[in-house]
């Protein structure tokens, strides 16, 4: 009998512990998808020469500080420090990084360090970078907070910092590169918008909403983009939103149920990451309908189904642009000159025209 | 003559609620089907019911599954990640892309190659569990933690696409106008049932979750049931691997993503005890239905999805507190 009780406490116990675990996890996965913007994307970075996308991505601030690094003419070490490389984001930044590194961009002796989803091990790395004395520490934080010792060490040592993608909390960076979720929420609705006055003439359109997991910070961006986009453009109507978790499965099913109730109501769809794209794709096929979809991100899988459909669309977004751009407004930054407190890396609208230059360029 | 009255109405009280308990989450199903079908008219639609009947189908495989180590008073935390790697390995096979990149095998050889790493990945968890006395709820969870990192190298953490259709054909092609998935998740629940019923391993499994100690002095091999049963809840995490890449028509290295509770949640609500010997495959279906048909019914409403997490807290609250009343 005691046994017995003991027993069963103990899987109460466990239970109550794996609920616990269980919360911790998915709260980390979600901070994952989240700060990253793109830690659901997915992308083989077979990293390409920068002065390429550089062009593509019509980056006027990478272009501008191609002209003042030839300016210049030094090439900085510089140390690169990722939360990891299991998200193939930031495998592409890396690829970028070596990139830099053999074009001469920037010094041989730089450094890439992958902190493997270790705060403990990032700060190690910056500390290391540190000892080496490089010239410009570029750091995408694992959290904003984790890593504000070490930041203050390399002010102190006078290296200039450059935060990618994520921020830091505190201490001195010269700048801070990343993308703009509002903005890249609203250039995909209006993407969305356009490919619907092309397929069907009306005066107002019905687009429905896939977003992400409640509550993070990447999910209320878009979202806030979405929702500007159609306050601003009279004939963009929101039929629905529900969340489809950032996941195809989820989107899949929510897309159904969007179906069953709105029916041919349904003119497009704007889905807060590509992965969710593909499951309301999925949907609509098996419903034997065709709408506009548009996602953001610019993963793999979504832009090889452009081929088929000329109203599907993404905006990427660009890793080795954020890279590039730190280099050269680190490099401008040690020119002596001004640099933004922030530059935001355009994402680049994928289309069926130019979805295969696309893929051949960061994916081939 | 007193005394007997009394004890009559003890029992009469306590078969009531025993009643209760027992079909409470029948009744919470059908107040659900009254609810929906009062406040939308497209909600009691044969499409829409088919889309119910699809949209449960995965969570409903693996909730199959994960009863058996439930039932024997054990726990399976790596289902999700099994399903994952189990569907992440099938394709890849199929494919012969990324760690199989040129070696691409014919489709049942994949769809073998799949289930025996999940048998594997069960057998690893159920053997450590049963010859050494860890606790199903530690072993699972480093198998969660293996499977989720194996997943990522077959797949290399990319989408798999470009499918043969032989492969999402188990999932996603239609018999007779019918999802192929909601058929294989039928008969997987009528299969289970009749293990569990008729079968001298499925009575075991019953015996040791109920009382362990006691199952062993019967002479009950318990450390094979024990094991044979999350072996089992690996391989139906697998099948739920297969068919879903029928059903989204690739394979994304986060599929498995949030399906670990479900499952669980909904054998719980379908009435089996947390703690082993008592719940049925009927009872799971019915807590894999109260599960979809709230989501379904929620989305067909147009609830917002902080609402949606509102009314599903209040509903299992609801459901898990009818099942304990009735059985103290």
């Amino acid at each position: 009998m005691t046994r017995d009780v003991d027993r069963r406490q103990f899987i109460h116990g466990g239970a109550i512990v794996s609920a616990g675990l269980l919360a911790g996890c998915t709260g980390d996965g979600d901070g994952e998808a989240t700060t990253t913007g793109s830690g659901e994307t997915t992308a083989d970075g077979n990293g390409t020469a920068s002065g390429d996308s550089d062009t593509t991505a019509g980056g006027n601030e990478t272009a501008g500080g191609d002209e003042t690094a030839s300016g210049s003419g030094s090439t900085p070490s510089v140390a690169l420090s990722v939360p990891s490389l299991e998200f193939t984001f930031f495998a592409r930044m890396q690829n970028a990084f070596n990139e830099a590194k053999n074009q001469g961009n920037i010094a041989d002796s730089s450094t890439f360090y992958d902190a493997g989803n270790n705060q403990s091990t990032q700060v190690s790395d910056v500390e290391t970078a540190i000892s080496n004395e490089v010239d410009l520490l570029m750091i995408s934080a694992i959290t904003a907070e984790g890593v504000i010792n070490a930041i203050r060490q390399a002010n102190e040592a006078d290296i200039p910092v450059v935060a990618i993608d994520r921020n830091v909390a505190e201490g001195e960076t010269i700048t801070y590169v990343a993308s703009d979720n509002v903005q890249l929420g609203q250039r995909s609705t209006e993407l969305c918008l356009r490919f619907m006055e092309g397929s069907s003439d009306a005066d107002s359109y019905s687009v429905v909403q896939l977003e992400g997991t409640p509550g993070a910070s990447v999910t209320n961006e878009r979202g806030q983009g979405f929702q500007q986009a159609v306050d601003e453009n009279d004939s963009l109507q929101r039929l629905a939103s529900q969340t489809g978790e950032f996941s195809t499965q989820d989107a899949l099913s929510v897309m159904e149920d969007f179906i069953t109730q709105y029916g041919d109501e349904i003119d497009g769809v704007f889905c807060q990451n590509d992965l969710m794209a593909l499951g309301a794709h999925q949907a609509l096929q098996n419903a034997n309908m065709s709408v506009p979809i548009t996602g953001i991100d610019g993963t793999e899988a979504w832009v090889e189904r452009f081929s088929d459909n000329q109203y599907y669309g993404t905006l990427a977004q660009l890793p080795e642009d954020m890279v590039n751009t730190g280099i050269e407004r680190g490099k401008a930054h040690l020119a002596g000159e001004d640099v933004e407190d922030t530059i935001v890396v355009d994402g680049l609208e994928v289309t069926q025209e130019n979805a295969s230059d696309y893929l051949d360029q960061y994916f081939g | 003559m007193s005394s007997s009255a009394v004890d009559v109405s003890v029992v009469r009280r306590r078969l009531t609620l025993m009643e209760l308990s027992r079909y409470g989450p029948v009744i919470g199903l059908i107040g659900l089907y009254v609810a929906f079908t009062l406040l939308n008219d497209r909600f009691l639609t044969v499409q829409n019911q088919v889309n119910v009947l699809q949209q449960v189908s995965i969570i409903g495989i693996m909730a199959i599954g994960v009863t058996f180590p439930i039932l024997c008073a054990e726990i399976d935390l790596s289902i999700a990640q099994v399903m994952e790697v189990a569907g992440l390995t099938m394709a890849t096979l199929a494919v012969g892309a990324r760690l199989f990149e040129g070696s691409a095998l014919p489709v049942p050889a994949a769809i073998l190659g799949g289930l025996l790493l999940a048998a594997a990945f069960g057998t690893l968890s159920g053997y450590v569990t049963a010859r050494f006395g860890v606790p199903s709820f530690m072993t699972t969870l480093a198998v969660l933690f293996l499977a989720d990192g194996l997943g990522l190298i077959v797949s290399g953490n990319r989408p798999i696409i470009g499918l043969p259709a032989s492969l999402t054909g188990v999932g996603g092609s239609r018999v007779f106008g019918f999802p192929s998935i909601v058929i294989v998740f039928a008969v997987l629940l009528v299969l289970s049932q009749l293990l569990l019923s008729y079968t001298r391993f499925g009575l075991y499994i019953y015996a040791v979750g109920g009382d362990r100690t006691a199952a062993e002095r019967m002479g009950i091999d318990v450390m094979t049931v024990r094991m044979g049963t999350l072996v089992i809840s690996s391989l139906f995490a697998a099948v739920a691997g297969l068919v879903t890449l029928g059903r989204i028509g690739s394979a994304v290295p986060t599929m498995g993503a949030g399906l670990l509770l479900p499952p669980i949640a909904a054998v719980i609500l379908g009435g089996a005890d947390l703690f082993g010997g008592s719940g049925n495959m009927v009872g799971t279906l019915v807590g894999v239905l109260i599960l979809g048909v709230l989501q379904n019914g929620l989305n067909l409403l147009g609830v917002d999805p902080a609402g949606q997490l509102v009314a599903q807290g209040i509903v299992l609250m609801l459901a898990v507190l009818a099942n304990v009343l009735g059985r103290d």
